[in-house]
């Protein structure tokens, strides 16, 4: 049994060896067209492979549910302010503004037509 | 090649390697920075693929695997987020877990309790004789991950949150690994006892 310092010793050497060293047959040639055949194969990728178009950063990162998400709550903003409105399709036209009664010189004539003039159910409604 | 990147990334280059600079330049589209980038990290990469993967064959592919992947997302590298050694361990111990991966033959069920390689004769190879290829030869005992974060440890000084990083994990599992990792190795490795002063 090998002792706690004993290990990371061990462990240490291993740790820092070189790329040679870890070789059981030390195949220091072997590592060396390894290195090249790596750094050839690297030159290759770079020369043939296009590299994908990198995001925009100028864009917020926005993903979808968010950008889904924000087009619903705007369309049940403006559906709820419809119906508090009122429905423009169904809605009895209405003057936008109530009648005016202009004052008349003969206080008379007007008390007369007061006493005298029954509205329409749709003049009620629009007074 | 300023001009290519963001202005809050300019300040982070500054402080960073020339690999992280090299890489920002090959995110920019430029060859011939890869192909230096590919030269500097090429030996130290292979030496770390192949003590997690106990292959120089192995390696070299995970090695070239991992580069092919650098160089389709060197455009996403950003060294404010993360330094260049961070990000390129990343990829390559995943190049070379996946490697890994793929060439284990399928295991039985019931065999699930024997992952590790089969246990290595150190008897078996009378030129090795160098203590780290002695321990190099131990390590093939051990699951891939084990392996991993004991190369991690060892060879590259990283920190349990580095580790963990690189490996995708926490640190508390990281700290499992290592635990299991040398619990195995204390009776493989008592022969070379005497060889430790």
């Amino acid at each position: 049994m090998t002792t706690n310092h004993q290990m990371e010793a061990m462990l240490s050497a291993w740790g820092r060896a070189d790329l040679a060293d870890l070789s059981a047959n030390r195949d220091r040639a072997g590592d060396s067209a390894r290195i090249a055949r790596i750094i050839q194969h690297a030159h290759r990728v770079s020369t043939s492979r296009q590299q994908p178009a990198h995001p925009d950063t100028s864009r917020s990162h926005r993903s979808w549910w968010w950008v889904g998400g924000s087009s619903i709550g705007v369309a049940a903003s403006v559906a709820v302010a419809l119906l508090l409105a009122g429905n423009p399709m169904t809605r009895p036209a209405t003057p936008t503004a109530a009648p005016t009664l202009l004052a008349d010189d003969d206080s008379d004539d007007m008390m007369l037509f007061a006493l005298l003039y029954t509205p329409t159910s749709e003049e009620e409604y629009q007074l | 090649m300023h001009a290519l990147m963001p202005a809050n990334d300019t300040a982070a280059v500054a402080a960073e390697t020339p690999e992280a600079v090299l890489l920002l330049r090959a995110g920019a589209g430029d060859r011939q920075a890869f192909d230096e980038l590919a030269q500097r990290t090429a030996r130290p990469s292979l030496a770390l693929a192949l003590r997690v993967l106990g292959d120089s064959a192995r390696a070299e592919d995970a090695v070239q695997d991992a580069l092919t992947k650098l160089w389709l997302s060197a455009a996403r590298f950003e060294p404010a987020r993360g330094s260049f050694s961070a990000w390129w361990r990343r990829i390559l111990m995943n190049c070379t877990l996946d490697a890994r991966r793929r060439l284990r033959p399928v295991t039985p069920l019931d065999d699930i309790a024997e992952t590790a390689d089969p246990a290595p004769d150190p008897l078996a190879d009378a030129e090795t004789t160098d203590l780290a290829a002695q321990v190099q030869l131990a390590m093939a005992q051990l699951p891939a991950r084990q392996r991993a974060a004991m190369t991690l440890f060892y060879s590259e000084d990283l920190s349990m949150k580095e580790i963990a990083d690189a490996l995708d994990s926490t640190p508390k599992a990281i700290e499992g690994l290592l635990l299991r990792g040398r619990t195995a190795l204390r009776d493989s490795l008592a022969y070379l006892k005497d060889e430790i002063t």
